[in-house]
C-alpha cells in the first residue's frame, strides 16, 4: 500500500486539477441541456441523417433527456477524456518509468515486480474511480435542475459501466506498454482498437453483417443495454471486469518475465 | 547458508541478447568478498552495466549462475534487494519531485533509510533535499543517486560509474563514504571506464572487454606493473649523455630518449627543453631514483604510475593489437 501511496503522491497536483476540469466539463455539457430540450426542429434533423451515421453519433434523440446524455455525454465527451487521461497514466506506468530512467531506481528497492505492476494498476484504478465519481456527481447534482431528471441510480450504473468500460482500456493499455516498455506502443495498439471498434458498433445496428461482431467490442458492453434507461448490466460489467483482469495478469507475467531496459 | 557466503558470486554467467553479443555478458567468474571494494573497469559497452543490472534481476542470465549472500539472483531477487543498494549509470529522477520527495519515493520501501541517516548523507554531499529534482545540476543529480544508495546501510553497494559528474572535492567525499561503508562490513562494486577512478577505492580491479571479465587483480599486481613517465635533465648538458647511458643499464626503466628541440613535436615544451631526458619506468621505482642521483640534475618530473596502462599492459590479451584506443593512445608493450 506504501507503493500505491507513492504513486498518488507522484501525481496529486495533476489530479485534483484534471478532476477540477473535468467536473468544469460535465457540467458545461449537462448545462446546455435546457437550451435544446424541447426544440422538436432538431429531431427532425437528426431524423433526417442516415441509420448508420446516427448510430455512429450515439443515437437519432438529441432532445430528451436520455438521448441527449447519451450521445453528448455518455457515448462521446467523458469517455474520450476518461479514455486519454486514463490511458496516458497506464502506459506511463511502468513504460514510462523506463523510458525516463526511473524505473531501475523503483525497482531496485525491496519489492517484487508483481507487486509494482499492481501498486501502479491500483492507482490507475483510483485515478479513473476519480473521474467516473466526479462525472456521477456533477450529473446527480444538476440533474434535477438542467431538468434532464434520469435518476442518480441509472446515472450511477452509467458512471460505473463507462469507468470500467475505460479501466480495460487503461489496463490493456498499461500491458502492453509494460509488456514492450514503451508507451507508444500500448496507446496505439488500443486507440486503434477502440477506434475500429467504435465504428463497428455504432455501425453495427444498420449493417446487419457487422452484429456477430458486436461483442468484440467494448462498446458493447458499456452502453449495449443502455443503462441510462436500464441500469446496471451484470453481464456488462461482468465482461468489462474480465476483460480487465486477463489483461493485468498477462501484461503483469510479461513485465515479470522480461528484462528491464537499462 | 547465507552467512558464509560471498557478497557476489558469479559463475559462467551469461547473458546473451540474440543477435547483439555485444551488450551482454559471457562466461563471467567473479567473486565479490564481504567488506571487499572491486573495481570493474572497462570501455563503454564492454558489459559492466549489463553485469551490474543482473545483480538486482533488471536482466535475466542466460546461462551459468549467478549467487548473492547464496540467494539466485533470479528466484530470491526480493531478498536479495533487500542487501543490495544500486545506483544506476544512466541516472532519471521526475523532475516536479523535491529531494525529500524523491527519498520519500525511492527509499520510502527500505526501513533503514531514516530522516538522520538522510539528513547526515545530504550534510556530507553538500545537497539541498528542498529543491526540485528538476531544477538540480548533473553533479548534483548524481550526489542524490548517491544519497539513495548509501542511505539504506545496504551489505553489498552496486555503483555503477558512481564519480561521474562529481568534482574532485565530491570524489573524494564519495571516497570517504565508500570507505565508511566497508568499515561497517559493506561490500562495494563500482565500475568506471577510467582506471584512475577506481584505483583510489578498489583493493581488486576486474577488466571487462567484449561482455568478459578479462582478468581480475589486486591493486597491488596492477601496481607492480604500473609504469610512469619521468624527465630528467641535468645541470651540465655534457652530462647528458652519461645520464642516458646509466638509465639504459638501469632495472625497469625503458624507452629513454633525448628530447630533441624539434618544432612541431608532440611533447610539449621539448623545443625550448634541450637535453631534457625522457624515460619509462616500470614496477619499483628505487633502481631508478639511485640511477638520477648519480648525475646532478638541473630539472626532474616523475609522474605518477599510469595504471591504465600497466592494468592493461598485464592483460596482454588478444584483442589488445586490433583496439589501440583501448589503452588510453599508450604505446603498450615495448618495454
Amino acid at each position: 500500500m506504501r507503493l500505491v501511496g507513492s504513486e498518488l503522491a507522484l501525481r496529486r497536483a495533476a489530479t485534483v486539477a484534471w478532476l477540477v476540469g473535468m467536473a468544469v466539463l460535465v457540467a458545461a455539457v449537462a448545462g446546455f441541456f435546457p437550451a435544446l430540450h424541447g426544440n422538436a426542429s432538431l429531431n427532425v434533423l437528426y431524423a433526417d441523417l442516415p441509420a448508420a451515421l446516427q448510430g455512429l453519433l450515439g443515437g437519432a434523440d438529441l432532445v430528451s433527456p436520455v438521448g441527449y446524455l447519451s450521445t453528448q455525454m455518455f457515448a462521446f465527451v467523458a469517455p474520450v477524456v476518461l479514455l486519454i487521461l486514463g490511458m496516458g497514466r497506464g502506459a506511463a506506468a511502468l513504460a514510462g518509468e523506463e523510458e525516463d530512467r526511473t524505473l531501475d531506481l523503483l525497482l531496485a528497492q525491496p519489492v517484487s515486480r508483481r507487486a509494482l505492476y499492481g501498486a501502479k494498476a491500483v492507482a490507475v484504478t483510483i485515478w479513473l474511480t476519480e473521474l467516473g465519481a466526479v462525472t456521477w456527481g456533477v450529473l446527480a447534482a444538476l440533474d434535477s435542475v438542467t431538468g434532464l431528471h434520469v435518476g442518480l441510480g441509472r446515472l450511477a450504473a452509467t458512471c460505473l459501466q463507462m469507468t470500467l468500460m475505460c479501466l480495460a482500456a487503461s489496463w490493456a493499455c498499461m500491458a502492453i506498454a509494460a509488456g514492450t516498455g514503451r508507451r507508444i506502443v500500448g496507446i496505439g495498439a488500443v486507440a486503434y482498437y477502440l477506434f475500429l471498434s467504435y465504428l463497428v458498433y455504432g455501425l453495427s445496428g444498420a449493417v446487419r453483417w457487422l452484429g456477430p461482431v458486436r461483442p468484440l467490442t467494448v462498446w458493447r458492453w458499456y452502453l449495449g443495454n443502455d443503462p441510462l434507461v436500464h441500469g446496471v448490466s451484470v453481464t456488462g460489467v461482468g465482461v468489462l471486469l474480465a476483460v480487465s483482469l486477463v489483461a493485468t495478469g498477462v501484461g503483469a507475467a510479461v513485465f515479470d518475465r522480461r528484462d528491464v531496459h537499462a | 547458508m547465507g552467512d558464509q557466503a560471498p557478497a557476489v558470486r558469479a559463475e559462467r554467467l551469461t547473458k546473451s541478447y540474440g543477435r547483439h553479443h555485444a551488450r551482454g555478458v559471457v562466461d563471467v567468474d567473479l567473486t565479490v568478498a564481504r567488506g571487499e571494494v572491486l573495481g570493474l573497469v572497462g570501455a563503454n559497452g564492454a558489459g559492466k552495466t549489463t553485469l551490474m543490472r543482473t545483480m538486482l534481476d533488471f536482466i535475466r542470465p542466460t546461462a551459468g549462475s549467478l549467487r548473492l549472500f547464496g540467494l539466485d539472483s533470479v528466484a530470491d531477487s526480493v531478498a536479495v534487494r533487500r542487501r543490495v543498494a544500486y545506483l544506476p549509470g544512466e541516472l532519471g529522477f521526475p523532475a516536479r519531485l523535491t529531494g525529500h520527495q524523491t527519498v520519500a519515493r525511492f527509499g520510502g520501501a527500505r526501513r533503514d533509510v531514516t530522516a538522520a541517516r538522510v539528513a547526515a548523507l545530504a550534510t556530507a554531499l553538500d545537497l539541498d533535499l528542498d529543491r526540485r529534482v528538476g531544477d538540480l545540476s548533473k553533479g548534483n543529480k548524481q550526489k542524490l543517486g548517491l544519497l539513495l544508495a548509501f542511505a539504506p546501510r545496504a551489505e553489498l553497494l552496486v555503483l555503477d560509474e558512481p564519480t561521474s559528474g562529481l568534482d574532485p572535492l565530491m570524489q573524494r567525499q564519495f571516497a570517504a563514504m565508500v570507505r565508511e561503508a566497508v568499515g561497517d562490513g559493506a561490500a562495494v562494486l563500482l565500475s568506471s571506464h577510467v582506471m584512475s577512478e577506481v584505483e583510489q577505492i578498489a583493493a581488486r580491479v576486474a577488466l571487462m572487454r567484449d561482455g568478459r571479465v578479462v582478468t581480475v587483480q589486486s591493486l597491488a599486481q596492477v601496481m607492480a606493473h604500473g609504469r610512469r613517465r619521468g624527465r630528467a635533465r641535468p645541470r651540465d648538458p655534457l652530462a647528458t649523455p652519461v645520464l642516458v647511458a646509466a638509465l639504459r643499464a638501469t632495472a625497469g626503466v625503458s624507452e629513454v630518449t633525448v628530447a630533441a628541440p624539434t618544432p612541431g613535436s608532440v611533447e610539449p615544451g621539448s623545443a625550448e627543453e634541450e637535453g631534457m631526458v625522457t624515460f619509462a619506468c616500470t614496477g619499483d621505482p628505487s633502481p631508478l631514483v639511485a640511477t638520477l642521483a648519480t648525475v646532478p640534475l638541473a630539472s626532474l618530473d616523475l609522474g605518477h604510475a599510469d595504471l591504465e596502462d600497466a592494468f592493461f599492459f598485464g592483460v596482454g590479451a588478444p584483442g589488445a593489437t586490433d583496439e589501440p584506443d583501448a589503452t588510453g593512445g599508450a604505446e603498450g608493450g615495448s618495454g
